[in-house]
């Protein structure tokens, strides 16, 4: 009886594990797949890797892609033809932006490039800060998602223009989630009902491990700084289709003059916004997740409560700056603490 | 009953001898099983060392060693030594990946992306299937 | 083997003697604090026993149905966790307990004693609760790091109602005349 159930554990519905790493969308990308079919498992992976180096291609903001030809011509008020992936990125932007209050805000594109955080690749790059002048400037110009408009022509069907020429689109806060929406759509089409897609640390799961939710780790904010601080600060199991994203200022920075500059940008002082140290959603959006992750991190200990309550998340956790943790309610009874903190929770 | 055992007023027969047995060797596999079991299997055996699109390596924990990989951007230095493994130099600015320390248990994982080297432990059970967070 | 439907008034009313004891037994358990869920003494497992023992498994099956559905309507567990984690243990140990008994049919008088049959039974009890457990309520594979302890502990108490059974057996049969297997 007891063999039975000892039995029971490990063996219970029984797919084999593929996994595999690509570096790929910027990041370090770890694809989880549950199959019996080792040949549908790497085709599976292959279409996956394809498809992300295609989208970061296309929604890249400064490259030759389709993205980039379209910040370069918002500088005129002539409407253009562009992919629909963009417009389908455009349309879901302006939602969450408004959602947002305009904290999620991808027009800023010009102020990032000023912040020169598409360079944080390159590792010969010098970094050094903005003029205080160009960024008031940008600012005062206020580009925003509303000053997109998509317009219906019968010849040349669904096209974009901008009224104000401060605006590029910069997805960085938003592409991730989006990509990996649709690579578990794949999955899904190829009835594949057990995986997990880890880009950099945001993922989505579907199904279980052989019975077994998908356990994650919340990596401690403090270890980047500190080695001798526990490298995980608390764990969750997941269910199908959730989504699990965090947005941090220990991801991607750079230094001057011992000042730490994160790629947040907070669109309404055009610098790095202060006071948080990391945000992490729960929801079953992963675009949502990705956007909601920027916009509560720049709203901060005193406004991502009434932010997530407005853009319809429930599970969230926020470390500030002091290293306070908040949780909401329903986070709350999700996380599973590894260190001894105390948590705030707010409604 | 045939009794083959008697004392302090309790009999026992031979059927209750091996029944009792049998109990006792279950519940010593269950201890092995669920406790030491999960230590042992646990403790990882292969570093899986993933340079850019190239299919992975992967290096025994036993053997201490240097491994020297020419990455993009310069050369990286992993080390073994008593079963465990971490990136001693690389050539990248933030050297998060040499900051991370001591990979000890199976699962963890760490990487140099500008060099694109990832280094993950590999073993039986670890306890997470992911880390969120920052890269 | 007896006939399902007892006719005899006498046994009737041994059942419900039976059940009463159980019932009162596992009561008064309750009120004591357990050092984790799911460990109880479960004194009132030797009711069961002696019955499975001295009567066969259709008077123990009654009994254990009874002071399972009795106590719990009493303690206010009815239908809750607690009742069905309560079922499942008395369940699957009746059940193991006709299983063991069954290669002895020929040669009743090798059959385990009161202790092996309580072994039994404690094992199979504290398994069916665990399986029950992690199936409805906890499905943490962590959960199983507890099972040690629980199977410890079941074959100390198996051993432990055992005796005490063995005794009740004894002193029963040197004292009363009751119809027989």
């Amino acid at each position: 009886m007891v063999l039975f159930i000892s039995a029971c554990q490990p063996d219970k519905l029984s797919q084999e594990l593929h996994q595999r790493q690509l570096f790929t969308f910027g990041t370090l990308v770890d694809i989880s797949i549950l199959s019996n079919d080792p040949q549908q498992a790497r085709q599976a992976i292959d279409e996956l890797s394809t498809e992300f180096d295609r989208l970061h291609a296309l929604w890249h903001p400064w490259n030759d892609g389709a993205l980039a030809q379209a910040n370069r011509q918002f500088s005129s008020p002539v409407p253009i033809t562009t992919s629909p992936s963009i417009i389908s990125l455009i349309q879901q932007s302006q939602y969450l932006s408004r959602q947002s209050n305009g904290l999620f805000n991808p027009a800023i594109g010009k102020l990032i490039k000023l912040w020169q955080f598409d360079q944080l690749d390159n590792e010969a790059f010098q970094f050094h800060l903005p003029e205080a002048d160009a960024i008031q400037s940008l600012l005062q110009q206020n580009p925003s998602m509303e000053d997109i408009i998509i317009s219906h022509s019968s010849s040349s069907g669904e096209q974009i223009h901008s009224n104000n020429p401060s605006v590029a689109l910069d997805f960085g806060a938003f592409a991730k989630g989006v990509a990996i929406e649709n690579m578990i759509h794949q999955l899904k089409k190829r009835h594949i009902d057990n995986a997990l897609i880890n880009a950099g640390g945001d993922l989505k799961v579907l199904g279980s491990k052989n019975g077994t939710p998908w356990r994650i780790g919340i990596k401690n904010p403090e270890y980047a700084k500190n080695p001798n601080a526990k490298p995980v600060l608390a764990a969750i199991n997941l269910r199908n289709e959730e989504s699990l994203f965090t947005s941090g200022d220990y991801e991607r920075f750079f230094e001057v003059e011992g000042q730490h500059y994160h790629h947040i940008i907070d669109p309404r002082s055009g610098y790095p916004a202060r006071g948080t140290r990391s945000v992490t959603i729960l929801t079953n959006d992963a675009a949502l997740a990705d956007a909601a992750s920027t916009a509560l991190f720049i709203a901060g200990p005193e406004q991502w409560s009434d932010i997530a309550r407005k853009m319809g998340i429930d599970h969230v956790m926020l470390i500030a700056a002091d290293k306070h943790i908040y949780l909401s309610p329903a986070m709350a009874e999700r996380i599973e603490f590894l260190t001894a903190v105390k948590p705030v929770i707010i409604k | 009953m045939k009794s083959t055992l008697t004392f302090a007023k309790t009999s026992l027969n031979a059927a209750d001898i091996i029944i009792l047995f049998l109990a006792c060797a279950l519940t010593a596999w269950i201890y092995i099983t669920f406790w030491f079991g999960n230590h042992t299997s646990g403790s990882a055996e292969t570093l899986v060392l993933q340079v850019a699109q190239q299919p992975p390596e992967e290096y025994s924990l036993q053997d201490d060693r240097i491994i020297d990989i020419n990455g993009p951007i310069g050369h990286s230095l992993i080390e073994i030594k008593q079963g465990k493994a971490r990136f001693i130099h690389s050539a990248c600015r933030n050297q998060f990946c040499v900051f991370h320390g001591w990979l000890t248990t199976p699962g963890d994982t760490t990487a140099c992306l500008p060099n694109r080297i990832s280094i993950t432990l590999k073993g039986n059970l670890s306890e997470y299937d992911a880390l969120a967070g920052g890269q | 083997m007896k006939q399902l439907h007892f006719k005899t008034n006498h046994d009737d009313h041994l059942i419900a003697l039976l059940a009463a004891l159980a019932v009162t037994i596992h009561i008064i358990e309750s009120a004591f604090p357990s050092p984790l869920p799911g460990i109880k003494p479960g004194l009132a497992n030797v009711i069961t026993l002696f019955a499975f023992i001295q009567y066969g498994w259709k008077t123990a099956l009654q009994v254990s149905l009874l002071r399972v559905v009795i106590s719990s309507l009493l303690l206010g567990t009815f239908l809750s966790p607690t009742f069905l984690l309560s079922l499942s243990g008395a369940l699957l140990s009746l059940l193991a307990l006709v299983l063991t008994q069954l290669p002895f049919r020929r040669h009743p008088q090798h059959q385990p004693g009161a202790i092996g049959y309580a072994i039994i039974a404690a094992i199979s009890h504290m398994s069916g609760q665990f399986l029950v457990a992690w199936y409805f309520f906890i499905p943490h594979p962590g959960l199983f790091k507890l099972l040690p302890i629980f199977i410890t502990f079941a074959v100390l108490l198996g051993i432990v109602s055992g005796i005490i059974t063995q005794f009740l057996v004894k002193s029963i049969t040197q004292n009363l005349q009751l119809s027989d297997k």
